[in-house]
């Protein structure tokens, strides 16, 4: 009696172990097996330099995708853009001279106007700024963060704001020129 | 003599208040001193290569602005 009970035991475990392996081979075997998760998140659009929100991060996207810029920023704050536009037309051949000679020929463009003629300087700025951030004397960072500052003097210069509240913008920007280009 | 002795004490403390008064207005008049004009001559050209001219340039034709 105790005999038959314990074979009946043994049996049932068998039994049971069995089905365990059959369920577990079942699994593996591929019929069931789960489907790969595909994640149909789409890829992140990537912004344009232009629709970024700060003036620093589209000065930084410019600088390192080599892009030029469609209207300069700095005309954002003239009341005619177009003219603004055409006046930067016509002063850009004169970022190709040097020396005296560059000077005069914004002197030139710039005819009676000290206004335009201060324009021209702070681009030239810009431009150096660019230079020393393509000859690799200074970061994407901090190039952007002097752009920046310049282009909101021109921003100032542009908006026919008074001498006296442009000035400690450009003495701020002078200090800071010495210890970041040297 | 207590009272002289009090207005002693009282003479010290008045003097080195108003050689302190003194002190702090020579500071301010220091700090409110002009800063020497920018010598720039509109009519001189600028060789744009140095930078200390293109800053010169630009603070200088500031005040020039129409």
């Amino acid at each position: 009696m105790k005999s038959n009970l314990v074979f009946s035991l043994m049996i049932i475990i068998v039994l049971a172990m069995s089905s365990i392996a059959y369920a577990a081979g079942g699994g593996g075997g591929g019929g069931s097996r789960p489907k790969p998760v595909t994640t149909d998140v789409p890829a992140e659009e990537e912004k344009t330099c232009d629709e970024l929100t700060s003036l620093s991060q589209r000065v930084k996207c410019r600088l390192e995708k080599g892009g030029e810029e469609g209207v300069h920023e700095s005309c954002n704050a003239a009341a005619d853009k177009s003219a603004c536009a055409e006046l930067y037309k016509e002063v850009y051949p004169c970022y190709s001279k040097s020396g005296k000679s560059k000077d005069k020929c914004f002197r030139n463009v710039a005819g009676e106007s000290k206004r335009n003629y201060v324009l021209f300087l702070l681009y030239d700025l810009e431009e150096r700024a660019e230079k020393a951030y393509d000859a690799g004397k200074i970061t994407s960072d901090r190039a952007a963060f002097l752009i920046s500052k310049i282009i909101d003097i021109k921003k100032k210069v542009i908006g026919n704001e008074s001498p006296t509240r442009v000035r400690p913008f450009i003495t701020e920007l002078r200090k800071m020129w010495g210890t970041e280009i040297q | 003599m207590k009272a002289a002795m009090i207005l002693l004490v009282l003479a010290i403390i008045v003097l080195a208040g108003c050689d302190k008064a003194a002190e702090e207005q020579t500071t301010d008049g220091q700090q409110a001193a002009p800063e020497p004009a920018i010598k720039y001559d509109p009519a001189k050209e600028s060789d744009l290569d140095d930078i200390e001219d293109v800053f010169e340039a630009i603070e200088g034709n500031l005040d020039l602005m129409e």
